[in-house]
């Protein structure tokens, strides 16, 4: 079955089209989830969220957007509430929310460089995090950030630029020898 | 598809050095073309660690879960629009329900059973009367209650409020020459 013919077959209640569009949409969900907010139980009840909102509203969804796409625009808007109730119930920053890696002896060089950026992510502001995670992660094109943000392409290019820079800066910076 | 990107171009693309016009035709084609974004990717510094990066796993459940959300949110929303559709169903509008037409009759003729007695004279005449307005002040009360409410209609409410008046003072509850005097 195409992606379509499945969308609308899940519209419409097959369960079996259901299970097919959570089997390929709720891992990138939450993935991204998870990277966004930094916590494993936030992250699955965002992702759940997501996927249950993507589920219930297939009517809405317009097939001019490809559609992890607009799945990610769910997510995405699912895990600014999560922000904005997790700024209500806790005063502790996002660098606070890191979880505790492993201990540095337990890791490789190619592990610790990515607990390093994992951890560089988390600390860089979220407009600039959710713009990398979206293309060096989900791989979605600039055409379709722009679009899922709402706007201009040159925006959107921008805070690519600048998110890097600022990633490599707090990466750098946590680099042995750097100023953590 | 236009040529690739050169090295200079797309170093200089991620490096945000590019001007507005030529970044943006740069993205446009590394949108189109695979081969332009993995050399655009692959000159970040930082590409080997985002490549180290591990997928975290889906949590055990999940899809039985959003399934299960899903069915139980379904099955509230067809369980409310079944108790919408037992409480007032679309063949039957509700009518309401009129007074009892012989508590109309019995205090009419209660009344015009105190109008003769009046002519007559005598002590039963007030009783007689203050009978009558009593269940005409009952009948008028059962009438505003359950048609003028409903309705929400102005002039039946103040029409059935002043027969109410009417019958009270009748049954001398409320006198207007005393409140006057």
């Amino acid at each position: 079955m195409d992606e379509r013919a499945c969308i609308a077959a899940a519209a419409s209640g097959d369960p079996s089209a259901r299970a097919e569009l959570l089997r390929q949409h709720s891992a990138p969900a939450y993935r991204f989830c998870l990277r966004m907010l930094a916590n494993e139980e936030d992250a699955r009840d965002a992702a759940q969220e997501t996927m249950i909102k993507v589920l219930r509203n297939l009517d809405r969804y317009d097939p001019a957007w490809r559609f992890s796409t607009w799945v990610f625009g769910i997510a995405r808007n699912t895990c600014i509430d999560e922000h904005r109730r997790r700024a209500r119930r806790r005063t502790t920053s996002d660098v606070e929310l890191v979880e505790p890696g492993a201990s540095p002896f337990d890791l490789t060089d190619r592990e610790l460089r990515a607990e390093r950026l994992h951890e560089a992510l988390q600390r860089l502001a979220p407009m600039y995090r959710e713009v990398l995670l979206l293309y060096h992660f989900e791989q979605l094109k600039y055409r379709e950030i722009a679009d899922l943000l709402g706007l201009p392409l040159g925006t959107v290019m921008n805070r690519i630029f600048r998110a890097r820079q600022k990633l490599r800066e707090i990466y750098e910076a946590m680099e042995p020898g750097g100023q953590t | 598809m236009t040529q690739h990107l050169s090295e200079e171009t797309l170093r200089r693309f991620t490096e945000g050095h590019l001007d507005e016009r030529r970044a943006a035709e740069a993205a446009e084609h590394i949108d189109a073309c695979p081969q332009c974004a993995a050399r655009a990717v692959a000159l970040d510094p930082l590409a080997p660690a985002f490549a180290a990066m591990p997928d975290p796993e889906l949590p055990e459940g999940f899809d039985a879960a959003v399934l299960a959300a899903v069915e139980r949110a379904e099955a509230r929303e067809a369980g409310a629009v079944a108790e919408v559709g037992e409480a007032a169903p679309a063949s039957a509008p509700a009518i309401p329900q009129h007074p009892s037409f012989g508590l109309f009759l019995t205090g009419s003729g209660l009344i015009a059973a105190a109008l003769v007695l009046m002519v007559v004279g005598g002590a039963p005449t007030a009783l007689l009367w203050k009978l009558a307005a009593l269940l005409r002040a009952v009948w008028v009360a059962a009438a505003f209650v359950l048609h003028c409410l409903p309705a929400s209609s102005a002039p039946l409410a103040l029409g059935a409020a002043l027969a109410l008046v009417g019958s009270l003072a009748a049954l001398r509850l409320i006198d207007p020459r005393r409140e006057i005097a």
